[in-house]
């Protein structure tokens, strides 16, 4: 008898690890679901944006280059250029909405390359110097891994930006094998207000840092925060399931 | 003190019915797959304590008619909690069977005795079965949220280790009440023991089955 209370506890143990493992399961399948419909009605927006407006957008700047040509007052051309000046504004404007909902570089080269190419954009427009490298250029990703890690590295670069009064950022792509898997290791440091993004990750308040977490859980990655030198030091670590379908880093 | 002992398990018999009684507002629906075991136990231990306690006399026919139906009794809850498992026909068969049993029980000790053995280890093996059943199924389902926090599962263990406790007493009962020189006390010890654990296990199942 004594062997049966003993089995009936173990059994109530085992049961609700077993239960919490399928919880987990399930909140990560939630959120993978969400992440995904949010995906894809980026991949919509953009598109609308960059075929419906930038198309509409285009054919009145056209409309106003024919009238600009074909009308001889200066007063009339004076506002008509005023009138394009703004339309290729909003061009231009509307193209980077779009390229930010969802850039096109991530479909045929990959997260790696959108990485690069959004640290470059920064690095055109901001006082703030990024520098990129990636030791792991043959290493294939799932597009939807690409994806998830090109947004974290969007959100911490977007936080270091808004909060930080750093002057140098540097983003390091490099794999790491651990117990025969590959481990995908972003580190970003910054030489900007040291801040603990772990322990603010613990008692999250801001969208952009749940974002992080969220996506840090579907990908089934970890955090690593640390100082040298009076710089901050983030790793996520995302373990990677190789597919060769899909461009890699 | 053995008897105040006695009386003390009886009257624990009562606590889970009482609580079932005043409580029934608020009680989950399967916390009613219980009731018939629970007033059983507590009828069947206001009888007894009526019977030996204040009249004095022979309470063999109660025990007899107790075993009757303790089976019904504790199928009712798993043939509700293992919905739709267990079928109208198999149940309508294998309470038949069952009380086949229990007359062949009666017949063969001749006549209305303490114990019916294989009556009883009809009863057991069926807790064991039924019992393996209900977690087979909760374990495929998974739709418990906390198991140590579910009235069935209490139901289900104070059921499972009462008659796994008792086994060896029932069937042994008559060899012991025969040989009153063979430790007969140790053994109804044993037996008050379980009953207490059996009764205390089971007003847990009751006080869990209320809704918050």
């Amino acid at each position: 008898m004594f062997f049966l209370a003993v089995s009936l506890l173990f059994l109530v143990v085992f049961y609700q690890n077993r239960m919490m493992a399928r919880r987990r399961e399930e909140e990560r399948a939630i959120l993978q679901a969400v992440l995904e419909a949010e995906k894809r009605e980026r991949i919509r927006v953009s598109a609308d944006l960059h075929d419906g407006v930038s198309g509409y957008l285009n054919s009145i700047r056209n409309y106003l280059s024919i009238l600009k040509i074909q009308n001889k007052n200066e007063d009339v051309n004076e506002i008509v250029q005023g009138i394009k000046d703004g339309v290729e504004m909003a061009l231009e404007s509307t193209r980077n909405i779009s390229h930010n909902l969802m850039p096109a570089i991530m479909d045929t080269l990959g997260g790696a390359h959108a990485i690069e190419d959004y640290l470059d954009k920064l690095n055109q427009n901001g006082t703030i110097e990024f520098t990129f490298s990636n030791s792991c250029p043959d290493l294939l990703i799932l597009s939807e891994t690409g994806y998830e890690i090109y947004r974290i590295v969007q959100e911490t670069t977007t936080n270091i930006l808004k909060y930080s009064d750093a002057t140098q950022v540097n983003v390091i792509l490099c794999k790491k094998e651990v117990k025969e898997n590959t481990v995908l290791h972003i580190i970003i440091s910054d030489n900007g207000m040291l801040f603990n993004i772990k322990e603010a990750m613990n008692a999250i308040t801001g969208k952009g840092l749940k974002n992080i977490q969220a996506r840090l859980k579907v990908l089934q990655g970890d955090l690593d925060y640390e100082i040298r030198e009076n710089k901050n030091y983030v790793t996520y670590k995302i373990p990677i399931y190789h597919d060769t379908s899909s461009p890699g880093g | 003190m053995f008897l105040g002992i006695a009386v003390l398990t009886i009257v624990f018999g009562f606590i889970p019915l009482a609580i079932f009684l005043l409580t029934r507002r608020d009680l989950s629906p399967e916390t009613f797959f219980m009731f018939p075991y629970i007033l059983l136990v507590g009828v069947g231990g206001f009888f007894e304590l009526l019977l030996t306690y204040f009249l004095k006399v022979d309470a063999t026919y109660l025990f007899s008619i107790y075993t009757l139906l303790e089976l019904p009794a504790i199928y009712y809850f798993f043939y509700k909690a293992l919905y739709p498992k267990l079928g109208k026909g198999f149940s309508v068969i294998f309470i038949s069977l069952y009380v086949l049993i229990w007359i062949v029980d009666i017949c063969k000790f001749s006549g209305i005795a303490v114990s019916q053995p294989f009556a009883t280890v009809y009863i057991i093996l069926s807790v064991i079965l039924l019992s393996i059943m209900w977690f087979r199924k909760v374990f495929i389902e998974f739709k418990i949220p906390i198991l140590w926090k579910s009235t069935m599962f209490y139901f289900v263990s104070a059921i499972l280790l009462y008659y796994s406790g008792t086994f060896f007493l029932f069937l042994m009962a008559e060899v012991i009440i025969e040989a009153k020189d063979l430790f007969i006390l140790d053994f109804w010890f044993i037996n008050i023991t379980l009953s207490l654990l059996l009764k205390t296990i089971l007003t847990i199942a009751i006080w869990q089955g209320r809704m918050k």
